[in-house]
């Protein structure tokens, strides 16, 4: 295990997604599922909802981990294209909450300099109401900071590059996020959550996904699955929730 | 007829190019090139037609278009606009509309209607300084043909003093046939500088019944307030669903763009 490795396995240890308090949301699966119960798929939405995020969210990650010093651009870029109230709520508190385990925890990872001073910089931002933060422009960020290089492939490993190891990572989570949201609404058991993350189809989901998202510029980021807007946007008239998204 | 004027014959355009600059008092410029077809009845309202209803594969509408401050245009269309299969694979029809509002601008189009195998590319992109209002919509296919077609993308960005305010996306390929399920109707509206109009939008969405589990319901709207603007999403499991939400939510539209100005919603 080389140091980045290790910095990777951070990125993807589920004590991450805890303390950033993302399991307080189910990017619109309890509302999907409380709007239509009967015609619920839970293998269809994890397609399509891991398809919208990387049609929306990869090009972005993309950009602030390939240049970091213009992020608030990026930032304030994918804001616009964010036009759902509860995603856009749901984005910021994550990404602010992730600039802040970077500052108390992950920051001692980094050796780079320019890269410390432009999450400095973007977080001052962001404290300051200049910048809103959201989620996928700081994993970008602090993708980065994990020292991963951009475009090398990593030692002894194929060809993906530090960069697609990090985005592979973002859209993992999501999965991740998904499923154990499901499981929380007992949509299905824990073993069975794992027993799908452990599925060769939904890696081939992710990776297919990633792949769409990354040939896109970020002019044309957007909405693959119009409904999952106007349910996540609904979140807001359920009855009973579980979850803030 | 405004366009036959001579100033309209005076422009020198490209196939399916058309160009418009609306004045207080009337339509300076109207003019147009096959296959784009550009109607006026009268100075502030305009319609977009094509040739056989619709667009072919490889077809390219532009549309330039300017409202002067005080000046209020609408534009309609005649009916959906068809989207056919291209003779040949790999062609895109495209239409984009590029506008100036200092005035009032209406967008209220009929939806798109892509057949099966059709790829389509939509572009507009607004630099607002006045008010508009941007209805843009697209439905499953023709009679029987739920969501077969083949890619449909539609860009809308708004910018104020060059910045953006809003750019919404819709990226649909052959995976909607199973995402969209029943609904056959998607709409986006999008609302700027109307404050009042888009307090009361809010307002009645905001009272909407509460959802508990278990209910299905044929038709499901959302409305967004975001960085000045307001977003209308709704879907239905046909046309009519969705045209009953957004006449309830636009109705006031008619006191600005008259009686005609909500025909593609009755």
């Amino acid at each position: 295990m080389d140091t980045t490795e290790h910095n990777l396995l951070l990125l993807a240890d589920s004590a991450l997604p805890k303390t950033v308090g993302s399991f307080s949301f189910s990017a619109g699966l309890e509302s999907t599922f409380q709007h239509d119960q009967s015609g619920f798929n839970l293998d269809s939405f994890l397609r399509h909802s891991l398809k919208s995020v990387c049609c929306t969210t990869i090009p972005f990650i993309k950009a602030a981990f390939e240049y970091p010093e213009t992020v608030s651009e990026i930032d304030d870029e994918f804001d616009a294209i964010t036009t759902c109230i509860v995603s856009r709520r749901s984005s910021v508190t994550q990404g602010r909450a992730l600039l802040t385990v970077w500052s108390k925890a992950l920051f001692q990872i980094s050796a780079d300099e320019d890269i410390n001073d432009s999450i400095k910089r973007f977080e001052a931002s962001v404290r300051l109401g200049k910048c809103f933060g959201h989620h996928g422009i700081v994993w970008g960020l602090i993708g980065r900071g994990c020292g991963i290089s951009l475009g090398v492939p990593l030692s002894n490993s194929n060809k993906l590059t530090g960069r697609d190891r990090i985005l592979y990572v973002f859209v993992f989570s999501h999965a991740r996020l998904v499923l154990s949201s499901a499981v929380r609404m007992g949509i299905i058991g824990p073993y069975q959550s794992q027993f799908i993350l452990a599925s060769p189809s939904i890696r081939g989901t992710i990776q297919k996904s990633l792949d769409e998202g990354k040939r896109l510029n970020r002019g044309d980021a957007g909405q693959s699955w119009p409904l999952l807007d106007i349910f996540t946007s609904r979140q807001e008239l359920l009855y009973s929730r579980l979850f803030n998204s | 007829m405004p366009n036959t004027s001579p100033s309209s014959s005076r422009v020198s355009l490209n196939p399916g190019n058309g160009r418009i600059h609306c004045t207080r008092t009337s339509l300076s410029t109207l003019a147009y090139r096959y296959p784009l077809k550009l109607i006026s009845p009268h100075s502030s309202l305009c319609y977009i037609l094509s040739y056989g209803g619709g667009i072919v594969g490889g077809d390219s509408i532009e549309i330039s278009v300017k409202v002067d401050k005080d000046a209020t245009l609408t534009f309609l269309t005649q009916g959906t606009t068809k989207v056919f299969k291209p003779k040949a694979s790999g062609l895109i029809s495209k239409q984009i509309i590029y506008a100036e509002v200092n005035g009032t601008l209406l967008l209220l189009p009929d939806p798109i209607q892509p057949f099966k195998d059709s790829s389509y590319i939509q572009i507009q992109r607004f630099e607002v300084y006045g008010r508009m209002v941007l209805l843009d919509w697209v439905i499953s296919g023709r009679y029987e043909e739920d969501w077969l077609l083949s890619s449909y993308i539609s860009n809308n960005e708004i910018y104020k003093d060059g910045n953006l305010i809003i750019r919404d996306v819709l990226r649909l390929d052959s995976s909607v046939r199973e995402s969209m399920g029943s609904f056959r109707c998607f709409a986006n509206v999008i609302i700027f500088g109307f404050p009042e109009m888009e307090a009361r939008c809010l307002q009645s969405y905001v009272n909407e019944k509460k959802v508990r589990k278990g209910t299905t319901l044929d038709k499901i709207w959302s409305v967004n307030q975001v960085r000045g603007c307001t977003v209308i999403k709704a879907a239905g499991k046909d046309t009519e669903m969705v045209k009953s939400i957004l006449r309830r939510l636009l109705d006031e539209l008619q006191l600005i763009g008259g009686r005609d100005c909500l025909r593609p919603l009755e």
